[in-house]
């Protein structure tokens, strides 16, 4: 799998609502991941628009700071 | 005459519709000479044209944004969601694009020659040394603070604009046979690779040091993969979010992530005066005599 690039998860930004992480895509979307598939051990953010994936750099305690 | 092609989904190439391209399409705005300034962001584009009236994408089309105090425009970058225009007062304004409005940022005494923007932060040269600001979190702003909210003094000095550009989280800055990175040097493996180059220029993920014709950073795409052979001249060049565009003689490449359509296969086309790219976005300024 070719991961375009490693984002570490302070850099992305957080939606309480959608309960997910989102971060900028090269093409003008955004990279998602829901926090309960980085809890699961996803690590892998995509975007709806693109082939294009990043990495999620994070550790499983970082998750405790974005509680509902 | 502007040529455009690539990611449209906002209508940021401004062709009047949301399709993407992907061959070079002419753009429906009247500019006869090259513009002092054409750059993306996430889903908009910025174009300062030579008398230094601005337009911003919106409703799929160019519209032209009056200065609050009708003085010209001369600079302008664009970050992610927003952008940064600098009039020929050396005044730096901010177009909020969802408001449709200039909210005033700095007016400099110094005077200002170059703007550049990264994902969320801004660096600009002016003839007293570089100013950042916006996201600094890894302190691509020169700073040891997250966040700068009005243009601070670098550290760092240089005076020539050719020789610093932003990535998506870093600032990078050619000085004492150096390529500096400022913020997240993650993707180069140092804060500091020795160089000869006296240009750079910067994608999102990775550098172009152009009198080497090499390129640092990342590589996932095809991004260090520049078409040109070793006895071709390069007569303008410049880098987007993950993609490049050249031009040699007539001839007109790209290289790099083109999955929108941004990098058309090699095409000729005489009278290029102007390449210019954004976020999976390509523009051309054509001299109308072709000449
Ligand atoms: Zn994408």
């Amino acid at each position: 799998m070719n991961v375009y690039d490693s984002i570490e998860i302070e850099d992305m930004t957080f939606d309480p609502i959608q309960q997910a992480f989102f971060y900028p895509c090269p093409c003008g979307d955004q990279f998602a991941v829901a926090i309960d598939d980085l809890r699961d051990g996803e690590n892998i953010a995509t975007c709806p628009s693109c082939s294009l994936m990043i990495e999620v750099i994070f550790e499983a305690e970082d998750l405790e700071n974005y509680k509902e | 005459m502007l040529y455009a092609c690539g990611s449209n989904g906002n209508g940021q190439l401004g062709l009047g519709d949301q399709e993407d391209r992907n061959t070079w399409t002419l753009v429906d705005i009247d500019i006869n000479d090259k513009p002092l300034a054409l750059v993306g962001g996430g889903n908009h584009t910025v174009l300062v044209d030579s008398v230094g009236t601005a337009y911003i994408t919106r409703d799929n089309r160019f519209v032209s944004v009056n200065h609050p105090d009708n003085k010209q425009w001369k600079l302008a970058s664009a970050t992610w969601d927003s952008c940064f225009l600098v009039d020929d007062d050396n005044s730096i304004y901010e177009f909020d694009i969802s408001g449709w409005r200039f909210i005033l940022i700095a007016h400099l005494k110094s005077s200002i020659f170059s703007i550049k923007s990264g994902l969320s932060h801004t660096v600009l040269l002016a003839d007293d040394g570089l100013y950042g600001w916006g996201n600094s979190r890894r302190g691509q702003c020169g700073k040891d603070e997250l966040k700068i909210d009005t243009p601070e003094k670098f550290n760092d000095t240089i005076v020539n604009p050719d020789r610093f550009a932003c990535g998506k989280d870093f600032t990078v800055i050619l000085k004492d046979e150096e390529l500096h990175i400022l913020g997240n040097s993650r993707r180069f493996g140092a804060n500091a690779i020795s160089t000869s180059s006296s240009s750079v220029l910067s994608s999102w993920s990775s550098v172009l040091l152009l009198d080497e014709l090499k390129m640092l950073g990342n590589n996932s795409h095809g991004q260090y993969e520049i078409p040109i052979e070793n006895d071709e001249h390069i007569d303008l060049i410049t880098l987007g979010s993950e993609h490049g565009l050249l031009v040699s003689g007539n001839s007109v490449r790209t290289w790099g992530w083109g999955e929108h359509g941004n990098c058309p296969m090699p095409t000729t086309i005489h009278g290029v005066k102007g390449v210019y790219a954004g976020c999976a976005t390509s523009f051309l300024f054509v001299n109308e005599d072709k000449t």
